[in-house]
């Protein structure tokens, strides 16, 4: 094998690698694999145009991939949110006909229960809610631990706190035990 | 609701129309800098709506991913400090196990209160009995306590020496176990009592 293609080669190894690690971590919290697909393509542009060396690439360390992805990302993030500003009415407004159309009673009662919550957090003070925010969107407090820099009892306190504060605050706007009331 | 009930819910709201974080304001909170308020206040608007909590997963996925995949280093950067917590947690068990052994001849504890010699601990002693302590500085006499397993007083004896010998028999039931203080008598009415410690009372 040709010194380029073993470069090549590695590199490509290493980046799947990468990228596998990335989507398993996103994997609970429905990360879209075609956006790591698409950040990790680039991150194998970058790589290839920063260091030209075949040798080179071959002793990259992962860390090294793993910051590239993240700036990689920001970008994709960036021309993400450009086009998403260009085309924001016309999604809401299919996103009303669909409500209006597809979605049966009981999920609107769901929804109506969601937007009473959404409410209630509003009682909290930031700290708590952010952490109780990620809580409900799926995170567990390992997770809230690793992203904050805490660890995982803080966290877990924090969220136990917060959920506390939400249920009071739910219970005050008529929200008990079973739901709505 | 319990927990998953209340997420389900949350997850289904109409999804919120609050300024989302900036592309940079989402990686100084991934990769951790700022305060925690900070870093707070961007997550809580991060997961106010679907836009900003979509990028953020895909910058927290991939720090964390980051994270995860330096296992060597992570040994190499904790294994002193595992190494320091072994040596510590050997040197605090031993020093325990002394402290527990040498209960018995060690001087007057911190607190000044009484240390018992004898009958050991859970010793299985004959009428009469003798009991042993230190001597607690400043202290005018002492009293010894027989309690029962319930607390109640059973016989008590008052003395200025640091022995004292108590027939039971008449008192205490044999084959029955009892606990023992010593109280130390200071001036102005100040006590200070010895852990308790049990005896058992053989049959003669």
């Amino acid at each position: 094998m040709a010194p380029a293609d073993a470069g090549s080669a590695a590199l490509d190894a290493l980046i799947a690698r990468c990228a596998d690690k990335v989507r398993m971590v996103g994997r609970a919290h429905r990360l879209d694999p075609a956006e790591v697909d698409e950040v990790f393509q680039e991150v194998r542009i970058r790589v290839w145009t920063a260091v030209a060396s075949s040798e080179r690439i071959a002793d990259l360390p992962a860390s090294y991939v793993y910051r590239t992805a993240e700036s990689a990302a920001l970008d994709f993030i960036r021309r993400r949110r450009a086009r998403r500003d260009d085309a924001t009415d016309s999604i809401d407004q299919g996103r009303d006909i669909e409500d209006a159309r597809v979605h049966a009673p009981e999920q609107f009662e769901a929804r109506e229960l969601g937007d009473a919550i959404e409410l209630a957090l509003a009682d909290l003070v930031v700290s708590r809610r952010a952490v109780v925010r990620m809580y409900l969107a799926g995170y567990g407090s390992g997770e809230i631990g690793a992203l904050m820099g805490w660890t995982e009892p803080r966290a877990r306190n924090l969220v136990y706190r917060g959920l506390a504060d939400l249920r009071e605050a739910l219970s005050r706007r008529g929200v008990g035990p079973e739901g709505m009331q | 609701m319990n927990d998953d009930e209340l997420r389900k819910a949350w997850q289904a709201r109409h999804p919120g129309t609050s300024a989302e974080p900036s592309p940079e304001e989402l990686q100084r909170l991934v990769a951790r800098e700022g305060t925690d308020d900070e870093r707070l206040e961007i997550l809580d608007r991060a997961l106010s709506s679907s836009r900003g909590s979509r990028d953020l997963e895909l910058l927290r996925a991939i720090s964390q991913a980051g994270r995860l995949d330096q296992p060597r280093r992570w040994w190499r950067s904790t294994a002193p400090l595992a190494l320091a917590a072994s040596v510590l947690l050997v040197t605090v068990g031993v020093l325990l196990r002394r402290d527990v052994a040498r209960e018995e001849t060690r001087a007057t504890p911190a607190d000044g209160s009484p240390v018992l010699v004898a009958p050991a601990t859970d010793a299985h002693v004959t009428d009469p009995v003798n009991f042993v302590w230190q001597a607690v500085p400043g202290a005018r006499s002492y009293r010894v306590e027989l309690l029962s397993d319930a607390g109640t007083l059973v016989t008590s004896i008052e003395t200025p020496d640091t022995t004292a010998r108590s027939a039971l028999a008449g008192v205490a039931r044999a084959d029955s176990s009892y606990r023992w203080v010593v109280v130390a008598l200071l001036p102005e009415g100040v006590e200070v009592a010895s852990r308790p410690r049990r005896v058992t009372l053989k049959a003669p």
